[in-house]
């Protein structure tokens, strides 16, 4: 018995999914549109993120530049006393940049 | 135009453009009410991880990404099933589809290739899809499927035997 040969057999399977595809309901595409539009309002929350994130970690460098320069001079001790007080409210920024962020996503 | 509306744009032209295709894949797999819920995952995982990666890159991740998640809702499924002691379905999935495609009424041997490219394990489907639909190459269908060049071989080759077979019955050569 002959057989299709294999380069037909392939065009008939790609010929039947693109008469697939075609066939898509006006509904369908209108869901899909719209499932398009979301997931690029999502683009716009990564970059709001990935600012707070850019943010936090230059104030986080600002810290520790001034920190290691006032080390240095030997001048304020005082700093360096209270050097885990500052990380602690560090951290708290940061917490209220995150909540920030949640808040402007929400709007 | 800034650049980051040049981007938003141009991922904007691409999910369009690959949108009802990767729904059609999607429906191969997944019942009809599911397949939409998966493509708008995968778009939003997409967008998300990928959309700072090359362009030329994008539809084989885009790809891979649907794959995964249409990989996942058959996990969830065989677990769900599992639990509640029911076994899975070798029916195709389309047809309990309230809405069959209007086309295929008018080609039998089309129906046939879609209802075996439906029966076919995941990995053959995609293979075949990515490969010759999609018209990757050899090298971007292993990565985007995760597996070496080799194996998309054996896929394919076992997914293309499978659809001459299927249309054997309808394969008259010409003399």
């Amino acid at each position: 018995m002959s057989r299709l040969p294999e380069q037909r057999a392939i065009e008939f399977a790609a010929e039947a999914l693109v008469r697939m595809a075609d066939a898509t309901d006006a509904q369908t595409e209108q869901a899909l549109n719209s499932a398009r539009r979301d997931a690029l309002r999502g683009l716009d929350k990564t970059r709001t993120s990935a600012w707070l994130w850019a943010t936090a970690t230059a104030a986080v460098l600002a810290l520790a530049v001034a920190t290691i320069f006032l080390d240095g001079n030997g001048e304020d001790k005082t700093l360096l006393a209270q050097q885990p007080v500052a990380d602690a409210e560090l951290y708290r920024d940061m917490e209220f940049y995150l909540w920030l962020s949640e808040q402007l996503e929400s709007e | 135009m800034s650049a980051a509306d040049e981007t938003e744009a141009t991922l904007d032209a691409f999910l369009r453009a690959v949108q009802r295709r990767a729904l059609t894949a999607a429906r191969l797999s997944v019942p009809r009410e599911d397949a939409l819920d998966c493509v708008q995952s995968a778009m939003f995982s997409f967008v998300r991880k990928y959309h700072g990666k090359p362009q030329e890159q994008w539809r084989p991740l885009f790809f891979r990404v649907l794959y995964n998640t249409l990989r996942d809702w058959h996990r969830r499924r065989a677990v769900r099933n599992a639990f509640a002691g029911v076994s899975t379905p070798e029916e195709p999935l389309e047809a309990n589809s309230p809405q069959p495609d209007r086309w295929l009424a008018g080609g039998e041997a089309g129906a046939r290739l879609l209802e075996e490219l439906r029966r076919m394990p995941l990995r053959q489907q995609q293979a075949f899809i990515l490969r010759h639909w999609e018209g990757l190459d050899t090298v971007a269908t292993a990565r985007a499927m995760g597996v070496s060049a080799g194996t998309v071989k054996t896929h394919l080759s076992r997914a293309v035997e499978r659809l001459r077979a299927a249309l054997e019955t309808h394969y008259e050569p010409s003399a």
